[in-house]
């Protein structure tokens, strides 16, 4: 890497942030700490407050109460032109009058930088982000793709202590998307700049961020890596948002120190591992993901000590290439997906046939039971 | 072109609206060349004599400069106000941001008559407040809608983050908005000053109330013709309308008119 782009990697604490909007709790409370050299995705839907905490980061949105404290020092208080903190804008704002060339070296004018020293971190920065091409070139004549890598290159010209992207690559189609999400994660990490990324699309948080922190509502639901969220959800809310999900509503029955037996109706009763956070009794919620699930044939042996057994009928089935969806419905009537490789040589099942559904009990999720929504 | 050869109906209709609208110019065109004293159509001959007698006539050089001095002082104090008024009304939520966007837009529903009456009225209530100032507070009263409609409109078509992205690069406020905002509203303002010299340099109605011993021109044409009967207005006119047309031009040419009638 060039000597003139270096960055000092700083970690950044939120604590009890909230933001007020006209009466409205719009961020609730939040606290988060991110360590330095990390990207941290928020992830939510439209409204849950994950651009209104990216602004309170960069000083455009003041909070009605908590903390911002980054590399140390305390920001809640601090203009936004002082905080030194990166923001690549979802709109990419790029300044329309200005070149390529001029948009990036215009935060160094700012900061007073001399122009012999403003030409090198140009360079840098134009060879970085493979621009060298369109230094002159306007902003209006270029692709979306060259937007963002010019924004990019823009934001962090200054050296931030922290870049934040608002949406980056919602604006661009999806073939280009997904080139991106990994370019980005690549020029992220080697640039090693401590990062937040805001996006409502699941996999590009799973594919650009070390740690991803659910939101809805104002609050942050879970935060875990991918592997965290997918595999050990919190709450319906974080389930559904990473991937498919079948539930049972049940019971806890009876609880040793090592397995969990769940009382789910129709006198039929699943096991799961206890752990700290599962509550030792009452109502609970069963998660298990689609692709944990395998049918089998009713005759055939199933090791009931390390598997459970749902029997269903399969529904319907759809080919998708990758993989095949296999809808089934149980006696009492509750759908159940099963997600099959496409690869799977597993035997052809048919439509209409009983079969028995069975998973390893140590995939079996516990979460506290939700008041349905009616 | 595979279309036929002569003109469609359409194209007919087109240009009979075109002659239509463009006639009675047309006509004051072809007067002012009259030889003779009359302002009689068909002209007679052709002469340039009272075009010299539109510069032999002091009144016209007076109102010319009285009109210059109208419009520019005019233009320049609705632009400062103009360009304040658009920030608080496309920038800022508050109590009465609508109040004042109807205050500020009200000349162009109040009748030029009864604009001339009232101002004529207030500036004889209050005597210590000369002529001329009068005239410029009228001026700026029926410039600034247009003012603060185009400028309004260019500041909406800008994304509000540009400022935001130029203050976390460092720029304070008022850089940002020196930097970034008003390069990029530039042309539009400049479309806007245009507009309000014209606006103010042809007022007549309103005008005509308030103008003492020193009219604008268009006030000083129609004082002559009340007098006289000879082409000079008609070829004065047609200066004024090679004035107008030089300037949507040249407008068109820097600004591009799209940025005006938005």
């Amino acid at each position: 890497m060039t000597p003139s782009l270096s960055f000092k990697k700083r970690g950044i604490t939120l604590s009890g942030l909230s933001v007020e909007l006209q009466g409205k709790r719009i961020l609730d409370d939040v606290d988060l700490e991110i360590f330095p050299g990390e990207i941290i995705a928020l992830l939510g839907p439209s409204g849950c407050g994950k651009t209104t905490m990216l602004r309170a980061i960069a000083g455009l949105q003041r909070p009605s109460a908590g903390e911002i404290v980054v590399g140390g020092q305390a920001m809640t208080d601090v203009a936004p032109y002082r905080r030194n903190v990166g923001m690549v804008f979802q709109s990419y704002a790029l300044f329309p009058h200005m070149t390529v060339a001029e948009n990036i070296v215009f935060g160094l004018k700012m900061h007073g930088v001399a122009p012999a020293e403003r030409a090198v971190v140009l360079d840098a920065a134009l060879t970085m982000l493979e621009l060298s091409a369109l230094r002159d070139a306007y902003p209006a004549r270029l692709s979306g793709g060259q937007q963002q890598r010019v924004a990019i290159a823009r934001s962090i010209a200054t050296q931030p202590s922290v870049l934040l992207l608002d949406e980056p690559l919602s604006a661009l189609d999806k073939k280009l998307k997904d080139d991106m999400r990994s370019e980005l994660r690549t020029l992220l990490k080697k640039v090693g700049m401590t990062a937040i990324i805001v996006t409502h699309d699941q996999e590009e948080a799973l594919a650009i961020a070390d740690r991803v922190a659910v939101m809805n509502e104002g609050r942050i639901v879970q935060i875990g890596t991918g592997g965290d969220l997918y595999h050990n959800p919190n709450c319906r809310f974080v389930a559904d948002f990473v991937g498919y999900m079948n539930y049972f509503e049940g019971s806890i029955r009876s609880g040793s120190d090592q397995r969990l037996e769940l009382d789910i109706g129709d006198a039929r009763l699943l096991k799961a591992r206890s752990s700290a956070e599962t509550p030792a009794t009452g109502h609970v919620t069963v998660a298990i993901r689609p692709e944990a699930i395998t049918p089998m044939p009713k005759s055939a042996p199933v090791d009931q000590d390390e598997f459970n057994i749902v029997p269903a009928c399969l529904i319907s089935e759809e080919f998708l290439g990758i993989v095949t969806y296999l809808r089934f419905q149980d006696g009492k009537g509750r759908d159940l997906l099963v997600i099959r490789s496409g690869q799977s040589r597993a035997s052809p099942l048919r439509v209409g046939e009983h079969y028995d559904l069975a998973w390893p009990i140590d995939v079996t999720t516990l979460m506290p039971a939700e008041p349905q929504a009616a | 072109m595979s279309k036929s050869s002569g003109f469609s109906v359409l194209q007919a209709l087109t240009f009979a609206v075109l002659l239509f609208m463009a006639l009675p110019n047309l006509i004051i065109l072809a007067v002012s060349f009259n030889p003779e004293a009359t302002l009689a159509f068909p002209p007679t001959g052709i002469s340039l004599d009272w075009y010299l007698n539109v510069f032999r006539t002091p009144s016209f050089a007076a109102g010319l400069q009285q009109s210059v001095f109208l419009a520019s002082i005019s233009s320049a104090v609705s632009l400062v106000f103009g360009v304040l008024a658009a920030l608080a009304i496309v920038r800022f939520r508050f109590f009465g941001r609508q109040a004042i966007n109807a205050l500020v837009m009200a000349p162009l529903f109040v009748p030029e008559v009864v604009m001339g009456i009232a101002m004529l009225l207030w500036a004889n209530a209050v005597t210590a407040i000369s002529n001329t100032t009068t005239l410029v507070i009228l001026h700026c009263l029926i410039v600034l809608p247009y003012v603060v409609r185009l400028v309004v409109a260019n500041l909406q078509g800008i994304d509000p983050n540009l400022e935001s992205a130029a203050m976390l690069l460092g720029a304070r406020p008022m850089q940002a908005f020196l930097r970034i905002t008003m390069p990029i509203i530039g042309k539009g303002l400049l479309g806007a000053a245009v507009f309000a010299v014209v606006m103010s340099f042809h007022n007549f109605t309103a005008t005509m109330f308030l103008v003492g011993s020193r009219p604008t021109l268009p006030v000083a044409a129609y004082q002559y013709i009340r007098t006289e009967n000879d082409p000079t207005v008609a070829a004065l006119s047609t200066m004024m309308m090679l004035a107008g047309i030089l300037a949507v031009y040249l407008m068109e040419r820097w600004i591009g008119l799209e940025r005006l009638v938005r």
